[in-house]
């Protein structure tokens, strides 16, 4: 073993920041010294930008995201954290060689691409000149990058040849301008302490729940693009969310685990206090419910998949799905296979039937709200300036098309205007049935599909767990069996003919595949409207590809997903597997104290 | 909070003593964090930031002195990075009892599985070369410790850190330029089972200015200034910032023209700094006592005890206890360690003759018990670390008389130049057997002195070499005592440490080439036009 020692004696320079009001130049507004200090050197780097010998850039476009934020975090009615943020970050991007074969699109040995967008801090004044230092020098360091990456690119296909498929894809000028934010105040962060606090003190009347926590967050981002082609926009988004996570462990040491999640497009728009409190109560009373409950060794029937279980399911399973993964050049010829296997299955599955035939789904960012209720994923225009535009992603049960960005797949030449930050991700995903039943209708198919197979019960799951919001016990992973990576159901229930329910204390999908949606024989009229922050890689194909270039992905950055109910002829679901740690010892402090 | 700790303390203790395996001894340390950071780069603000925060460490044995489950597997990379356990920031006693709570019953399921593992490890591998105890039995410390409170004008900081970076934008070729001023008040309290209860407070302040220019032949040429204080009285006057800035702009400038050294032996003077880093890395990252045991350790200075090892009239001593040298604080001090253990002087190295090593709780052979010195960042479990380093010498002689010494020795060897290392950076060393034993500081001003007295700035060199060949070069030293605060980094994490030392004359030395960016200056010219000239008060620069 080698113990390495570092002393840091050096500190290096932090990078992420929050400033109080800033002196502004004159009376050139901020959005004015922000657009000319990229178009100035965009300018710059366009015309003059080269070395003695290679080639100059045949694309370079700059962005600029300010972030205002302000985020909490508490537990048990108090708080554990509490910070407000100003930063402000470009991104450039480069080209070099041509839309046919430039440096994009490859990876090389290192594994460190970071792809062909590097990012810096910028200084919060309005300061001209201090702008264009940082945009000047972070555009030479990404050019001569870009360069080194073409180069081995092309070394690298001098020996093998790839699909003639261009590097990037050509899309119309196109411009857009966000009104001024009507507030320059900043985000108050005093209502999202108030909150997380309240929230998290409701688990002092919840003795059976060992560990819960309560986050809250607001988000402003304005951001400024342009590009050598001539496309610009500025964009205003902002977010704000609410996440009640809970965890305890049944007298088997079980780990059980359930969360809510309040998300609107401002902190204002948020539920009221005593709506998200009535929301967590039932969710804390469900959990305690389920340490009693008892333990389903293994069910293979219908099921119905309700409100958001049926939205996660489809943003766990289907979603990833719905996204083209360009396969890039590796400059390790051993890594071809990991390469290709970030390639997406349903790229070969344009024009078959995924779903049934009165099943459709569409991605339509310009959406703001729907029956179900408000929808957080859209935007006017996407990240590389493409307009957004609706994309009939399944219609009638055949998968029609993927989503895509200007890094085009042979059935993707064109963008649908998917790039959100430094991913490709959908935006509002709906999906709609033409045969909806209602409410009572579903039930009874349901009762009768269940009768059908003779079965004592059937199974319907409300709430499936998410990857980004957990309690960590340290417990073994908690995914399905075979087929594809779901997390577990956290709220299920055995409905019996009569309409009697009982939970069910823990179980997990077992070998659920994408084939299984075909077999959805009914749906609700009505849909649920749910949004999340992207999953962690590793449940996602395309986020793993990304990731492979990006990290983990903002916190401002949400998919929507509007759900019927879908009833499920027949899935499988089973006991956990896996080592379940010892129950705690020591009795929870505060009940324990209570009760003596 | 003591109370909060104290009764989870009590109840665990009692509750888990019940059990089959219980633990023999139990420990909570919270350390509260309260940080003001404001960072400008050439004259904008990009950085202003308030932060507070509380982690809780848990210290857990199952086992015996004996034999714990903290004792390292043999052959296995061991971690000593226990995880972050957040702690409400407010002073509510039931949330900071739920959260005390759940990390014990986390951390003591941990330590039943680890300490099965290492009674194996015990029985399937040889016996260990080193027969001590895990741990080392020691007098409870009970004192509470005043409170400090931080206040820092953010504005004035602000201010301050623009113009402190500003003198830097008026250069095209100077590629970075940062002044960071930052406070941190970090409060500890701490309890165990064997009694301990204590709470200290401390305040450092820190002034920081980096730049960094750029050779024609790519290499990365930085130059930094820190200065380190408990109290905001103690950081310099605007006045004497600036002068440093200037300075440190002169320097780049000259940097720039510098010539590139080969690889080169021979003799050398380390400036009281550079001396400080240097005896930092090769004698002091092997004096912490932790690394004699491990199996895999290089174990330098384990059989040792009582030889030469420095030139007489030299000793190397530790002191948490001393808090401030002439008008400098020393940011290696404190009360306790993060063991609760009193920090005390430790005398490593006495008139020449090695006499011992930094010791946490952790004994070794020959070393039943600590001197104060286990320390850790939040998040980490303690080893033995250093404090204020201090290189003491019986007969010092004047500057000049050492770099007289220093061309008689380039002249006996017959080179044609000495070496004068005026500031370093910083280094790296390695303890471990895996790889060589060495150490590798990073000079930032490095001169040439040739026999005619002549100095010429140099760039482009490592100071590299192993540790006894290197301290058994070392002949004499001077008077000029200069301070290096910094962070130290190592497995339990950054902790804050001093060096103290005059400078140094090492007969031989050795440097090898400067691992240098292989990327060109900037294409383009600044985007500071003419035009530009009016609006902004650019100086005439580049």
């Amino acid at each position: 073993m080698a113990t390495a020692i570092r002393p840091v004696w050096r500190t290096a320079l932090l990078a992420v920041a929050l400033a109080l009001p800033l002196p502004c130049l004159a009376q050139e507004s901020m959005d004015d010294v922000l657009m000319r200090a990229i178009q100035d050197e965009l300018k710059r780097a366009t015309e003059q930008l080269r070395t003695e010998h290679e080639e100059p850039p045949y694309f370079v476009a700059y962005r600029i995201d300010e972030i205002e934020s302000a985020i909490v975090a508490a537990s048990f009615g108090a708080l554990l954290s509490r910070s407000a943020d100003k930063s402000r970050t470009l991104a450039i991007e480069i080209r070099v060689g041509d839309a046919e074969l430039d440096n994009t699109n490859f990876l090389p040995r290192s594994w460190r691409p970071r792809s062909n967008t590097q990012t810096t801090p910028l200084p919060l004044d309005a300061d001209y000149k201090e702008l264009r230092r940082h945009i000047w020098l972070t555009t030479d360091a990404a050019y001569k990058h870009t360069l080194e990456m073409l180069a081995k690119k092309r070394a690298a296909l001098r020996s093998r040849s790839r699909e003639a498929v261009p590097d990037f894809s050509t899309e119309e000028r196109h411009t857009w301008q966000a009104p001024q934010t009507a507030t320059a105040a900043n985000i108050d962060i005093e209502p999202l302490a108030t909150t997380a606090r309240s929230l998290s003190g409701l688990f002092r009347t919840t003795p059976e729940i060992n560990e819960s926590f309560v986050s809250a967050f607001s988000f402003r981002r304005r951001t400024h693009y342009v590009n050598s082609e001539g496309t610009s926009f500025v964009r205003n988004q902002t977010l704000a969310m609410v996440n009640a996570v809970a965890g305890t462990q049944a007298s088997d040491g079980t780990v059980l685990q359930d969360f809510e999640v309040f998300s609107a497009r401002t902190w204002q728009q948020i539920p009221k206090q005593a709506t998200m409190a009535e929301t967590v109560r039932t969710m804390a009373a469900a959990l305690t419910a389920r340490r009693h409950a008892a333990v389903l060794e293994r069910y293979s029937g219908p099921v119905l998949i309700q409100g958001q279980a049926a939205a996660e399911l489809l943003a766990q399973a289907l979603a990833p799905r719905l996204m083209v993964t360009r396969v890039p050049v590796m400059e390790d010829e051993r890594s071809a296979s990991y390469a290709a296997s970030l390639r997406n299955p349903f790229e070969d599955k344009v024009g078959a039937r995924v779903l049934p035939r009165w099943l459709s789904v569409r991605d339509d960012p310009t959406l703001q709200r729907n029956d179900g209720g408000e929808l957080l994923g859209g935007y006017a225009v996407d990240a590389e300036g493409v307009p957004a535009t609706a994309t009939v992603l399944v219609e009638k049960g055949v998968l029609k098309t993927l989503l895509s960005s200007r890094n085009p797949t042979a059935d993707s030449l064109q963008s649908s205007g998917n790039q959100r930050g430094e991913y490709l991700l959908p935006s509002n995903l709906v999906v709609s049935a033409s045969e909806g039943l209602d409410d009572a209708a579903l039930t009874a198919r349901f009762a009768e599909l269940v009768a059908e197979r003779g079965n004592e019960y059937g199974v319907a799951v409300r709430h499936i767990g998410n990857a980004r919001l957990k309690v960590d016990f340290g417990d073994a992973a908690t995914r399905s069996q075979g087929g594809l990576r779901l997390e577990r159901p956290t709220r299920a229930y055995k409905v019996y003919p009569d309409g009697r329910e009982e939970p069910i204390r823990k179980l997990e999908f077992s070998g659920f595949a994408e084939s299984n949606f075909r077999d959805i024989v009914a749906a609700s009229r009505s849909n649920t409207n749910y949004s999340l922050r992207p999953a962690p890689a590793g449940s996602n194909v395309a986020l793993r590809a990304a990731s492979a270039l990006y990290g983990s992905t903002p916190r401002d950055l949400v998919v929507s997903l509007s759900v019927p109910d879908l009833l499920f002829e027949e899935l499988t679901l089973r006991k956990p597997t896996g080592n379940v740690p010892r129950p705690p010892i020591l009795t929870h402090p505060f009940f324990s104290a209570a009760a003596e | 909070m003591l109370t909060a700790m104290q009764t989870e303390l009590a109840r665990s203790m009692e509750v888990l003593g019940q059990e089959e395996v219980p633990p023999y001894f139990l420990s909570y340390e919270i350390t509260e964090q309260e940080s003001v950071s404001v960072s400008a780069q050439f004259g904008a603000l990009v950085h202003s930031d308030q932060r507070r925060g509380r982690y809780l460490d848990v210290d857990l044995r199952v086992g015996d002195h004996k034999l714990d489950n903290t004792r390292q597997l043999r052959g296995a990379q061991s971690s000593f990075r226990s995880g972050i356990v957040m702690m409400p920031i407010e002073d509510d006693v039931d949330a900071i009892r739920e959260g005390i709570w759940n990390a014990t019953n986390r951390r003591y399921r941990r330590s039943v599985e680890r300490l099965a593992k290492v009674q194996s490890d015990v029985e399937i591998k040889v016996d260990a070369e080193d027969q001590s105890d895990d741990f080392s039995r020691e007098e409870p410390k009970r004192q509470i410790g005043e409170a400090t409170s931080l206040s820092v004008d953010v504005a004035d900081w602000e201010r301050k850190a623009r113009s402190y970076s500003e003198p830097f934008a008026a250069y095209g070729d100077i590629y970075a330029a940062a002044a960071t001023l930052s406070a941190v008040k970090e409060t500890r309290w701490f309890v165990s089972s064997e009694g301990a209860e204590l709470r200290t407070s401390e305040v450092r302040f820190r002034l920081y200015i980096w730049a960094q220019t750029k050779a024609e032949d790519g290499m990365k040429l930085p130059r930094f200034e820190s200065f380190t204080a408990f109290s905001v009285d103690g950081l310099p006057s605007d006045e004497a910032v600036l002068e440093t800035v200037a300075g440190m702009i002169e320097d780049l400038a000259a940097l720039r023209q510098a010539p590139l050294v080969d690889p080169y032996t021979g003799p050398a003077i380390l400036s009281g700094r550079a001396s400080g880093v240097f005896f930092h890395e090769i004698l002091g990252h092997r004096v912490e006592g932790h690394r004699q045991k491990h199996a895999d350790a290089g174990q330098t200075f384990k059989k040792k005890i009582n030889e030469r090892v420095l030139p007489v009239g030299f000793s190397v001593r530790f002191d948490p206890t001393r808090r401030r040298i002439g008008e400098i604080d020393l940011v290696g001090a404190y009360d306790f360690d993060n063991e609760g253990v009193a920090g005390r002087p430790v005398t490593v190295i006495e008139d020449g003759i090695f006499k011992g090593f930094l010791m946490s709780r952790t004994p070794i052979e020959g070393h039943p018990v600590s001197n104060g010195h286990g320390r850790k960042e939040a998040g980490y479990r303690p080893v033995a670390r250093q404090s204020n380093l201090f290189v003491d010498v019986a007969a010092p002689v004047s500057p000049q008389a050492l770099e007289a010494q220093l061309l008689a020795m380039v002249e006996e060897q017959g080179k044609p130049f000495g070496l004068l290392f005026e500031d370093i950076q910083g280094g790296v060393t390695y303890t471990g057997r895996s790889m060589p034993n060495a150490f590798n500081v990073d000079p930032i001003m490095v001169y040439r002195i040739f026999p005619d007295g002549r100095r010429e700035l140099v760039r482009g060199v490592d100071l590299i070499g192993t540790p006894l060949t290197t301290l058994s070069r070392v002949v004499a030293a001077d008077s000029e005592v200069a301070v290096f605060n910094g962070l130290c980094g190592a497995e339990s994490g950054r902790v804050p440490v001093a060096a103290v030392s005059p400078g140094i004359l090492v007969a031989q030395i050795e440097v090898q080439k400067k691992q240098k960016s292989q990327v060109r200056t900037p294409l383009l010219p600044p985007p500071f036009d003419a035009s530009m000239l009016v609006d902004i008060d650019l100086k005439a620069g580049h």
